[in-house]
């Protein structure tokens, strides 16, 4: 039986090495995003669950799903993907774009790498006019679209 | 008795007609199988945009599966249909870029020996062309050499830091550039707002600068009579003893079936939609579908392929900030050069970067960004370092490319869904390439670190040409210069479905300004049978 806590706990783990944010610089890693957003109540990780990709990745990489003590570092993570390429393949591929688009859409993330998360419209950003300056090697060339005689 | 005029899509051409039709006094009923958008709702004002962007306002409707939409297989092809179904039609999404077609792309086989030539020329389409402007509301910069002389531009959007970094790649190499031709307005006009540089136009616009059907041509033809039926689809239309058309069936926003009386039709559905309908609207009369005595439609798909090429620089370039497909176009390699390996040419547009959620997602499917450590350097690096350019190349019409009716898929009203059977020619895959070479290079002397290419980009398939073309010869063509079918005079076809060829830039103001030309062509057979 798959202790669900556990899954999840892996999950978080797994994730937050997929983009382990820069305590430095004040990103959070996507673990933190994925708890933060209740990524677990979606439809989206309900899919993963359905389609067992976790357990697929664990079995892969011959790891009981259910046993207490899997904690991974970057390093055993990442070997074990160039190991296993294709199970890895299929894991990002079903994880990857749920998780970037929770990742790279909270306020939290984009505020840290210095993206203004309000909505565009109501921030629209004031540019500098055309400088004609820079223009003028092409203004100084003589009409060349191709005349048609009929014109 | 007042004629009554049914036209089919209230996209860019329908609208165009609508307008038009109005003006003279006849009855305009326009059946449209979306709804009204409701602007308020756009993705750009809210705070979830991408994820709206990629869901109910994605640019393919076998994702989006919104009511409104109908599946279309292109599962054989390598360019995907993108489009929108609503009032508006894909101009609700369309980026904007609103370049003109050449004087010489009206005269490719006389010029150049292939594709066809147009039964009008772009002297012909000049006040065609000057009146959308006027309509539409367009900003660009006069005196661009690479064309004949345009007037009445509002001032072009800004290029930003990411244009004037690529502009100045251009000069060094001495190669044309021009500021974008936008369907965006710069200056504020009544119930609608002045653009604010805010970014994501492809996914509609809430201050109503991006200029469209919905904002311009619409209000005024509903004002002045048109009456605009939503979320009524047409399936079919049918004809009378003489083979005449007679008006349209449609199922109506309660999915009940209604058939419409008309005195003329005009489709303008697009290049897909619109030979959808002809093919379904077989009979003993015209078992291969009406106005189909040539066997042209369906044929000649022409998209544009699109290549794709970004430049990593090592300052950063904002490349996100300002209208995303509207920065600067290069027509350097427009015409046809004998010294090249293929026949006419293609336009190089610069594009700013899409949001955070965009630019990860094609940074992972790339293989750019990867996951673990160095994943956040790279994604900084593609949002603020990274300028894109795309190839619009030339398309020639091709007879294999075409759009069918599907043997088994249908829509939910059980309408046959379109096929689309596509494969880009030799002649194509030689000008992308030539393409892909000249914008790395672009990139390279503006000072990009790093290049990167591929073409046919998938989800490019905005641009739906000549599948019921145009042409004085009924033997091969579906419609004379002025839209009308050559088999039955009172069905006439607005969009770009009857472009004989499809140029290399967006055809979007050809496209309205040929359906104001056959407007005014349905407007000389309504007075010519009154009369």
């Amino acid at each position: 039986m798959i202790n669900e806590d556990n899954e999840y706990k892996i999950f978080i783990q797994i994730v937050s090495l997929m983009i382990p944010g820069d305590p430095l610089k004040g990103v959070p890693d996507a673990g933190s995003i994925m708890v933060d957003s209740h990524f677990r109540a979606t439809p989206e990780y309900e899919s993963l669950l359905l389609n067992r990709e976790l357990e697929k990745l664990l079995e892969a990489f011959k790891i009981p799903i259910d046993s207490p003590d899997i904690n991974f570092d970057a390093k055993s993570l990442f070997d074990l993907a160039n190991e296993y390429k294709h199970a890895w393949r299929s894991w990002a591929k079903a994880v990857g774009e749920p998780l970037i688009i929770r990742y790279y859409s909270h306020p939290r993330v984009l505020v840290s790498l210095g993206i203004d998360p309000s909505p565009p419209a109501h921030q629209g950003r004031v540019m500098a006019p055309l400088d004609s300056k820079l223009l003028e090697p092409v203004m100084r060339r003589k009409p060349f679209f191709r005349k048609v005689t009929s014109d | 008795m007042t004629k009554t005029a049914v036209i089919v899509g209230a996209g860019p051409a329908g609208a165009a007609v609508a307008w038009q039709l109005t003006r003279t006094g006849y009855k305009v009923i326009c059946l449209e199988q979306g709804d009204y958008s409701d602007v308020s709702g756009f993705p750009a004002g809210s705070v979830d945009w991408e994820l709206k962007k990629l869901k109910e306002f994605n640019v393919s409707p076998n994702t989006r599966k919104l009511p409104a939409d109908y599946p279309i297989d292109d599962s054989e092809s390598p360019i995907a249909v993108a489009n929108f179904n609503g009032v508006g039609g894909s101009m609700v999404l369309y980026s904007a870029h609103f370049p003109r077609f050449h004087p010489s792309d009206f005269k490719t086989k006389s010029l150049d020996g292939v594709g066809e030539d147009w039964p009008f020329s772009y002297e012909d389409l000049i006040e065609y062309f000057d009146l959308n402007d006027a309509i539409m509301g367009v900003s660009g910069l006069e005196g661009d050499p690479a064309y004949p002389p345009l007037k009445n531009l509002m001032p072009p959007v800004p290029l930003g830091k990411l244009g004037v970094t690529i502009a100045k790649g251009f000069n060094k190499l001495g190669w044309h550039w021009w500021p974008a031709y936008s369907a965006i307005i710069t200056k504020s006009r009544p119930n609608r707002l002045a653009c604010n540089n805010c970014g994501p136009c492809n996914t509609g616009c809430v201050r109503k600068s991006k200029s469209s059907p919905e904002n311009t041509y619409w209000p005024e033809a509903i004002s002045a009579g048109a009456e605009l039926r939503v979320n009524s689809r047409v399936s079919r239309i049918f004809h009378d003893e003489n083979g005449l058309v007679s008006g349209v069936t449609y199922f109506d926003s309660e999915g009940k079936t209604q058939n419409l009386n008309a005195d003329v039709v005009i489709l303008a559905a697009n290049g897909i939609g619109t030979p959808r309908i002809l093919l379904n609207s077989e009979s003993a009369s015209y078992p291969n579908g009406l106005a189909n005595s040539s066997d042209q439609v369906g044929r000649n798909l022409m998209f544009h392929p699109y290549g794709y090429v970004d430049g990593v620089f090592d300052e950063i370039i904002d490349s996100f900030e300002g209208p995303q497909g509207c920065v600067l176009l290069s027509q350097e390699f427009y015409e046809t050069d004998q010294s090249r390996d293929f026949d006419r040419g293609y336009t190089l547009q610069v594009l700013r970067g899409g949001g955070p959620v965009e630019t990860a997602l094609a940074g992972i499917n790339r293989g750019l960004i990867p996951w673990g450590d160095g994943h956040l350097d790279a994604f900084v690096k593609r949002f603020r370092y990274t300028a894109n350019m795309v190839v619009i190349t030339e398309d020639l019409p091709d007879p294999e490319n075409r759009v069918t009716l599907h043997e088994s898929l249908t829509d939910q009203h059980g309408i046959p869904a379109p096929k689309i059977h596509y494969a880009m020619g030799g002649n194509t895959k030689r000008m992308m390439a030539h393409g892909l070479n000249r914008a790395r290079e672009v990139m390279v002397a503006a000072g990009a670190e790093k290049t990167s290419a591929f073409g046919p980009v998938r989800y490019a398939g905005w641009h739906l040409m000549g599948t019921a073309r145009m042409g004085a010869d009924p033997t091969k063509s579906v419609v004379n210069g002025w839209g009308q079918s050559h088999d039955i005079p009172n069905l006439f076809i607005a969009d770009s479905s009857i472009f004989p060829t499809s140029g290399g830039v967006n055809p979007a103001p050809t496209q309205q300004a040929v359906a104001l030309r056959v407007g005014e062509g349905v407007v000389r057979y309504l007075q010519g049978v009154e009369s």
